[in-house]
């Protein structure tokens, strides 16, 4: 259920079915959907609740590259419409005119730590941040393209190795320093800058050989091999814009303040309790991907740091906050009942899928790996563990990462059997097969604490194999411990999910030999076609080598992917326009309140 | 008592607060070392967790860059004693996470502790004072007996469960307080409720029979053949005399306070030195970790140094045999 939650005011997009931006089942408020002052109709709701949903895999998807399109996102709607109690959404309530002003209370899960995305890599940061720094570019959440933000245009050589800006000119920081082409340098210069300890924002820029300023307003960014990637990366806030003039005190100041050209700027930040952020007004620059041009809605956001699943839900509730971000599947359900508003967006990247060891025998056969994915009973995962509102996986990446194709495998004891008992493999007394005397067992290290119950999933799947006999040890260890484990390969079952908007993802998580750590999947075939993806930016094909790679990993059972990781927004009625970037983190540009 | 002078009081008291501030540093020495040993012993490496948590993007030149960054290419014992050092000026280095000094970091999350804490104490204090005057004072058994089962109950409620309670009913049903980032007196009432209740138990326990105990002194029956009321015995005899152990045993509670501080803390979600060990456990925050160790080690130790000396004010006793050691 690819939800796309762009809807909103004044959008130049063409809205398509898949846009079912709201979904909770049971909307009480019925023809005041989201505001749309321009002269674009189309109330998402509507929409989304209308369009005929083919169930996900079912439908031949047309992409290009960088690109999901229509039917892709049809799927959306799917689960959304599943559960509906049939209350029909009357009239568009395209009339609502976005009003300006108010605080928008949002309890969110995480505090970022360190604001600044150049540092940090969490999805806090990304969440606090998106507003308060532009990008050289922007991705449209709803296709996955491209689009110009503070460079109005660009251009590449062949080899994805050298970027030229031509940045727009009019855009400022908050600060009053102009967005020039050396204010990008020193962005780039100091994410690589082994001072500013980056996290994940300078794997973004590997083999980055520098950017010359070639006019005020040009800027060429150089890299020592193809790095595609780059063009995406360079859309995320972990790329962001900020004011060099703020980077003088140093690394420690901008985690608790960052400067940048955004429509809000930081105002207050208590760390472990709340960060505000404040509309900016004089703010001209906002992408097309945006609903609306100029200022920002809201006065204020206010996001509350709120760890807490209960918490978080019934602070929304018993109206104490406006929003709640990432609520439980549970809470999701029961929210929509209470007559909230649930926000559903698919994050992009690796859906969360099983990995195998396929360098450690017997695993290396990989009749065993496919039956482990036939065996992995994916619909049962979703449904018993997360009520059907995060959807099961259809491939190793998720329906909203540009790229994405269909490649699933059937869930089928009887197929998993098959394979099993055809490579010798014969069931012992206590239903656990074996062959030479050695168990058919895996062990499966995961991180403990899980979140999004993944410890429960590791036992459901662990009965759902040992019903195949296959017996699986679960192992939870601490992240740290994980990571160490998998940096050696000395791990022989795993589990991974990750966000990126950009099938390149693929390569970086799964392949990438980077710090002489064994690559998670081994294949030659596999490295072919995603070298292939990264050395280009040709999107025909960028568009066969993922395809070819995703075909390829659920032939080979190289992943087995389970469910793809949602984020659920849940809103009070007033909170309009509540949509998503292309990453799948609530923005704020767009959101306003009807009191 | 009479056969020290009162002069003699001061010098021994402080004398005894010089040798016990001596051990203190000692005891100190050996908290911020076991913190440092533990944080070593902590599966995973650092650098490896931090760049692991955003990607695979690691590559090997960025790894010992950042290694370098953090001080933490250098060998342990190397480590270990630039660690000492600077702890001794008072300097635990700065974040991994935010390159912020971890003095700072700590110095902005203690006091919102310190008032949870505090409010918490107090809380339990008179909660737990009040079960213990209460069951006394009744005539009704079945109060009496509701009074001793109390305690129990305070003492073995799980601080999320309690918390979740509270939240439900006085933030989500009836409105009166914020869940969430509450200031002031109306923010700290539910989390210092949530966590006053283990020391409650404990104090209205031990209280309650010491109180018992009271009733066969010859100065309780010296103040009722005097014609004292019931409730004055209780208030102004036999409290103040039954106190004492309560007092030291306030006292050790405040480690477990800091423990119930991780759960409430976040469940509330206000800031503090819980949520602030918890993420830097979570990042492998190195500084951080040792930091706050070092300042809960000697917290701990502060406390139990003032209650010995509380208490030789409120027994004198305490200075007699404080000469014999």
């Amino acid at each position: 259920m690819a939800q796309d939650l762009t809807g909103g005011p004044g959008r130049r997009a063409t809205p398509h079915p898949g846009r079912a931006a709201r979904s909770s089942p049971h909307r009480h408020r019925s023809g005041a959907a989201d505001p749309s002052h321009g002269t674009e109709s189309g109330d998402p709701l509507t929409s989304g609740r209308k369009a005929t949903a083919s169930g996900p895999g079912s439908s031949e998807r047309k992409m290009t590259p960088m690109r999901i399109r229509t039917l892709v996102l049809v799927t959306a709607a799917t689960a959304i419409l599943t559960g509906c109690t049939g209350k029909s959404e009357s009239g568009g309530g395209d009339g609502a005119t976005p009003r300006a002003g108010g605080t928008l209370t949002f309890a969110t899960d995480t505090d970022p730590g360190c604001l600044d995305p150049h540092q940090s890599p969490a999805a806090a940061a990304l969440l606090t941040g998106r507003g308060v720094v532009d990008s050289l570019v922007a991705q449209d959440p709803r296709t996955g393209d491209v689009v110009p933000w503070l460079a109005e245009s660009w251009k590449t050589d062949e080899r994805a190795t050298t970027y030229t800006f031509t940045l727009r000119g009019d855009a400022t920081f908050s600060d009053g320093a102009p967005v020039d082409g050396a204010a990008v340098k020193a962005n780039l210069d100091r994410i690589v800058a082994p001072a500013t300890k980056s996290l994940l924002a300078a794997g973004f820029l590997a083999g980055y050989a520098g950017t010359t300023v070639t006019a005020d307003r040009t800027v060429e960014v150089r890299f020592s091999q193809p790095n595609a990637g780059f063009l995406q990366a360079a859309t995320t806030a972990f790329l962001g814009i900020q004011s060099p003039g703020s980077f003088a005190a140093g690394p420690a100041a901008t985690c608790r303040k960052i400067v940048g050209s955004g429509p809000f700027t930081v105002s207050d930040y208590v760390p472990q309790q709340r960060v505000t952020l404040a509309r900016r007004t004089g703010y001209r620059w906002a992408p097309r991907t945006a609903a609306h041009q100029g200022d920002a809605f809201l006065e204020k956001v206010v996001l509350t740091i709120a760890p807490d699943n209960g918490v978080r839900s019934g602070s929304l509730r018993s109206r104490q906050v406006d929003a709640a971000g990432n609520v439980t599947p549970r809470d999701a359900v029961a929210l929509g009942e209470a007559g909230f508003d649930v926000h559903r967006r698919e994050q992009a990247g690796i859906a969360y899928s099983l990995f195998i060891n396929g360098a450690k025998a017997p695993w290396t056969d990989a009749a065993l790996r496919q039956a482990v994915a036939h065996a992995v009973d994916r619909a049962q995962v979703v449904k018993t563990l997360y009520q059907d509102q995060y959807a099961r996986a259809t491939s190793v990446l998720t329906p909203t990462t540009p790229g994405y194709r269909a490649s699933e495998t059937t869930t089928s004891a009887a197929e998993a059997k098959r394979l099993l008992d055809a490579a010798g493999w014969r069931a012992g007394s206590d239903g656990i097969r074996a062959k030479d005397g050695q168990r058919l067992t895996l062990r499966w290290t995961y991180v403990s604490p899980a979140r999004e119950q993944r410890d429960l999933l590791a036992q459901l799947v662990q009965q759902q194999l040992r019903a195949v006999g296959v017996e699986v040890l679960l192992d939870p260890a601490p992240a740290g411990d994980v990571i160490r484990r998998q940096t050696t390969g000395d791990w022989q079952m795993g589990d991974i999910s990750f966000l990126r908007a950009d099938a390149d993802v693929l390569r970086t998580v799964l392949q990438s030999s980077a710090g002489g750590r064994p690559p998670i999947v081994n294949d030659p075939t596999l490295a072919a076609a995603l070298a292939e993806g990264a050395g280009t930016l040709d999107p025909e094909v960028r568009k066969t080598s993922y395809a070819q790679a995703q075909q390829r990993i659920a032939e080979q059972a190289l992943a087995i992917p389970v469910y793809n990781p949602t984020y659920l927004l849940a809103t009070g009625d007033q909170v309009r326009a509540a949509t998503f970037d292309a990453q799948g983190l609530p923005q704020f540009y767009d959101t306003w309140l009807d009191h | 008592m009479s056969w020290i002078r009162r002069g003699d009081r001061g010098g021994i008291r402080s004398t005894m607060v010089r040798r016990r501030l001596f051990s203190a540093v000692t005891v100190l020495i050996g908290v911020v070392t076991v913190a440092f040993a533990v944080v070593h012993l902590i599966p995973g490496d650092p650098v490896q967790t931090m760049l692991g948590a955003g990607g695979a993007f690691v590559d090997p030149a960025q790894e010992a860059a950042l290694r370098h960054e953090l001080r933490l290419d250098g060998p342990l014992h190397e480590q270990y004693f630039a660690f000492l050092a600077s702890a001794a000026q008072g300097d635990f280095g700065t974040s991994f996470q935010t390159g912020e000094p971890v003095t700072q970091m700590i110095a902005e999350a203690a006091p919102a502790s310190l008032s949870l804490a505090g409010a918490a104490l107090l809380l339990g204090a008179l909660i737990g004072t009040g079960i213990a005057v209460l069951s006394r004072l009744t005539n009704s058994r079945l109060l009496a007996s509701a009074l001793a089962v109390l305690p129990v109950l305070a003492m073995s409620l799980p601080a999320y469960w309690v918390a979740a309670l509270l939240l439900q009913f006085f933030s989500f049903r009836l409105g009166l307080v914020p869940a969430l980032g509450g200031t002031g007196i109306r923010g700290l009432v539910l989390p210092a409720l949530t966590m006053s209740l283990p020391t409650a138990g404990v104090v209205a326990q031990v209280l309650a029979s010491g109180l018992r105990a009271a009733e066969r002194e010859s100065y309780v029956l010296m103040a009722r053949a005097k014609g004292a009321t019931r409730s004055r015995v209780v208030l102004r005899h036999m409290l103040r005399n039954t106190a004492l152990p309560v007092i030291t045993l306030t006292g050790t509670t405040v480690g477990s306070l800091l423990g119930a501080a991780v759960v409430t803390e976040t469940i509330f979600g206000r800031p503090g030195l819980g949520r602030l060990i918890i993420s830097a456990l979570n990042a492998h925050d190195y500084p951080v970790i040792q930091g706050v160790a070092a300042v809960l080690g000697a917290t701990m130790i502060l406390i139990s140094l003032l209650v010995d000396v509380l208490f030789t004010y409120l027994d004198p006793r305490v200075i007699s045999t404080a000469v014999w050691r």
